[in-house]
């Protein structure tokens, strides 16, 4: 019996064109002999003004110049437009039929965000360029949709997807439906969905943003005020992906615990986690300034900013798959297009656990958790200490960790005592977080304070 | 994919408006071609004599200057005639401002504190300073000329009340003019009598004082490469700033450019950031634009032109020297070299 064609050689390219960038990623598979893996290329457009008109032009140039960058044979030339005649003809881009590794693809999805100026005319643009390529919308009800299939494919009953940008800040969750379902609802969805927004239109309002003490309660380094008010404004009139200041780092991580902390607070009962056995919940975040901040600046600004406790899972997508490849991800066997596995996509996984603590006196350093990793044959003790955040690296797919929280420590939904197997549910983490900060937690009063916090939470 | 950083666009029709009232004579029609030298418009004209801010020389606040002025908008003066004064102290003391010149008080911009006395009206001939062709004309609301511009972006306005300054369809118009040779500070000593019709480039960086004196000396705008953020945000005067925030050193780019077009009218579009430069001279050889076949991604290679959006080294621009795994060496034009991720420049086209 022949292999279904998904399932043999096949390559495929998802381009995201969002407010501001362009994402694409191309995925090869060839599941015969295991071997897969995703290209990836990010254009930043931001602090460039791209006008409707100029969308046709700039994908012209940005096709021809993917193909270079992913040395990869991706479009056929235009039958109309041979080099030296009809230079001016416009560019025709037909899908180059897969060969092999290297050479053609099975198909091309352009997702555009319904947040892209005049949208629609890249819409347009996009469909007389590459007339074969399937193009998607991606809007609140899309992303709402594409959440909910990743969460039944993941396996979680509760998820979040935090979307992380400069400008704007959405928080979608999906929490699956319980009890019976009546027969007359059988076909509408059965989750409940949330969504809330921050936006900034302005550049300026944003760049003000700087003077506000509640920004500055969250910063850790003491930097003359001018000095980091010129960085702030020329970084948000023309941003970057990366950076190596630390300064703009550290006013990053403050800028996402505020916004997110002024989002939790407008939707605490939407947003507050619900910490039971039963429920298994999955926060996935991804956004255009997750690369500006180091993992654990990160993990300290979702985990003050949602007010987060109890046990969850973390997936951080910094390569922005959810809009490339999070619908054929969710859509599974089903998907006409490309057949992708968690491992593909969402494989930076950790298992997070943020107990309570009340035997601790404030200002105090102790251990509340004993246990042992097992790792292979290796078998280590393992302490987590009040309050410190630390973080363990898995080191194989069966990884093991078991023990009890003391000193009146537990998980809230799970208790005093965590029976970790990685791998099971067919979930493969990278890491187990342990946040044992004493709630709530205090920043200030000063920076050179929360530099001293920082460095202790850390055990630097 | 690094993106290209377009410095000078050339738009081949572009319209310049020139404000005609429909009381002077117009000797042109629509169609025709206009040629630098050419006459235009004949009309009557009054030139600024002196300028008397009000806020300063009665210690008062600018918008209530019309409560000290003793003259009204039009009347002839003599000169050593009062035109202002300020009794204060229950009557005891009075300040008074006297006229330095004869002429005619003009109240246009008292509103900002600032009393102007005129010259007689005479007649004035508009000379086109540009090569075109008539688009348009209507009484009210202007010539419209069709001329070739070189557009460029700047980086950002500050947010001023329109009304109060001569702001037409979201454009400031004026003559581009230098103070100083544009590569360094600019201080008051180096500043001319009157900016009027001139959109005054004043270099390096600007600080708030020198804002003052280039509108109490009718400038009709200031660009600045830099100035500092605090400053920028507290502007109520139209200054446009090409670099950024902070006191950055300007690239040779926009000096370059600036400086062969000393003497052109700049249109500084208010919406989109842009400013036009009439007729202008493009940073190529001879004057030429430069030419490039990509307008939107390009390599960025060694002897490519780039400019940095690193937050250290912000917009620095210059050659890049060598590729050092995932950053560039960019030698600038003193002669100093930085080390900048290539995530973080831009070509140059």
């Amino acid at each position: 019996m022949s292999k279904l064609p998904l399932l043999t050689k096949n390559a495929y390219l998802s381009i995201s064109i969002l407010n501001g960038s362009i994402t694409s990623h191309l995925a090869y598979s060839h599941y015969e002999i295991g071997r897969s893996y995703i290209l990836h290329e990010f254009t930043d457009l931001r602090g460039h003004d791209i006008s409707a008109e100029d969308w046709k032009g700039l994908l012209e140039e940005y096709l021809i110049a993917l193909g270079d960058r992913f040395e990869w044979k991706l479009f056929l030339e235009n039958s109309f437009y041979s080099k030296g005649l009809l230079e001016d003809q416009p560019k025709l881009f037909s899908v180059y039929p897969f060969e092999d590794e290297g050479v053609g693809l099975s198909g091309v999805r352009f997702s555009i965000s319904d947040s892209v100026k005049e949208y629609s005319k890249v819409v347009n643009a996009v469909r007389s360029l590459c007339p074969e390529a399937k193009t998607a919308i991606i809007n609140d009800k899309y992303t709402t949709e594409t959440l909910n299939a990743i969460s039944r494919k993941l396996g979680y009953e509760d998820m979040l997807f935090l979307d992380l940008n400069l400008f704007q800040f959405d928080i979608y969750r999906v929490i699956k439906k319980v009890g019976r379902v009546n027969l007359a609802d059988i076909n509408k969805p059965n989750f409940d969905e949330f969504h809330c927004r921050i936006k900034w239109d302005n550049p300026f309002a944003l760049a003000d943003q700087i003077k506000s003490s509640k920004l500055k309660a969250f910063m850790s380094l003491s930097v003359k005020e001018n000095i980091l008010q010129n960085a702030w404004a020329n970084f948000v009139t023309n941003p970057s992906i990366t950076s190596s200041s630390r300064m703009l780092s550290d006013v990053i991580r403050s800028y996402i615990t505020v916004q997110l902390l002024s989002m939790f607070n407008d939707h605490i009962d939407k947003l507050k986690l619900a910490n039971t056995e039963e429920v298994k919940t999955g926060i996935l975040v991804t956004g255009d300034i997750l690369s500006l901040v180091e993992p654990s600046s990160l993990w300290v600004a979702l985990f003050d900013g949602l007010q987060l406790d109890g046990a969850f899972d973390l997936i951080t997508d910094i390569n922005g798959y959810f809009k490339t490849y999070g619908r054929i991800f969710g859509d599974g066997i089903n998907s006409s297009e490309f057949i992708l596995s968690r491992q593909d996509i969402f494989n930076d996984l950790a298992r997070v656990y943020i107990p309570t603590i009340s035997g601790v006196p404030f200002g105090q350093r102790k251990v509340i958790f004993s246990g042992e990793v097992v790792s292979g044959t290796t078998v280590e003790n393992t302490y987590f200490i009040a309050p410190e955040i630390q973080s363990l690296n898995l080191k194989t797919q069966h990884d093991m960790l078991s023990g009890s929280f003391i000193r009146e420590a537990y998980i809230k939904g799970l208790g005093e005592k965590i029976s970790f197997i990685n791998g099971a549910d067919e979930r493969f983490y990278k890491k187990i977080i342990f946040d044992s900060r004493i709630r709530p937690v205090i920043y200030g009063p000063d920076a050179s304070s929360n530099t001293i916090k920082m460095n202790g939470w850390f055990n630097e | 994919m690094n993106r290209s950083f377009v410095f000078a666009k050339r738009i081949e029709d572009f319209d310049y408006e020139i404000p005609f009232d429909g009381l002077s004579t117009c000797l042109i029609k629509t169609g025709d071609a206009v040629k630098k030298g050419e006459l235009l418009i004949k009309s009557a004209k009054n030139v600024v004599l002196e300028t008397h801010d009000l806020a300063k020389e009665l210690d008062i606040l600018g918008n209530s200057a019309m409560d000290y002025i003793c003259r009204v908008n039009g009347e002839y003066v003599l000169g050593d005639d009062v035109i202002a004064e300020k009794i204060s102290t229950g009557g005891l003391t009075t300040k008074k401002v006297r006229a330095g010149s004869e002429g005619i008080i003009s109240l246009n911009r008292v509103h900002l504190g600032y009393l102007d006395i005129l010259s007689e009206a005479f007649e004035s001939d508009l000379l086109s300073q540009w090569n075109g062709y008539v688009k348009n004309i209507a009484s009210g609301d202007g010539i419209t000329l069709g001329v070739d511009a070189l557009k460029i972006n700047y980086k950002a306005i500050s947010k001023f009340n329109h009304a109060d300054y001569k702001v037409f369809n979201d454009r400031l118009v004026g003559e581009l003019v230098f103070i100083g040779s544009g590569d360094s500070i600019s201080h008051k000593k180096d500043l001319a009598d009157s900016y009027e019709g001139k959109i005054v480039f004043v270099g390096r960086s600007l600080y708030l004082d020198m804002v003052a004196e280039l509108y109490k000396r009718s400038a009709a705008c200031v660009l600045s490469y830099s100035m500092e953020y605090s400053d920028f945000r507290s502007l109520t005067a139209p200054v446009a700033i090409l670099g950024g925030f902070g006191n950055l050193a300007p690239n040779k780019l926009w000096l370059d450019i600036l400086n062969k077009n000393i003497g052109k009218d700049i249109v500084l579009s208010t919406k989109d950031n842009s400013l036009y430069i009439v007729n202008g001279v493009g940073i190529g050889k001879d004057g030429a634009d430069l030419k490039h076949k990509k307008e939107f991604f390009d390599e960025v290679v060694p002897g490519a032109q780039v400019i940095s959006k690193d937050i250290d080294s912000y917009s620095v621009a210059g050659v890049v020297e060598s590729i050092v795994e995932d950053a560039v060496v960019i030698k600038t034009g003193d002669g100093s070299s930085v080390l900048v991720n290539i995530e973080l420049v831009s070509v140059i086209v």
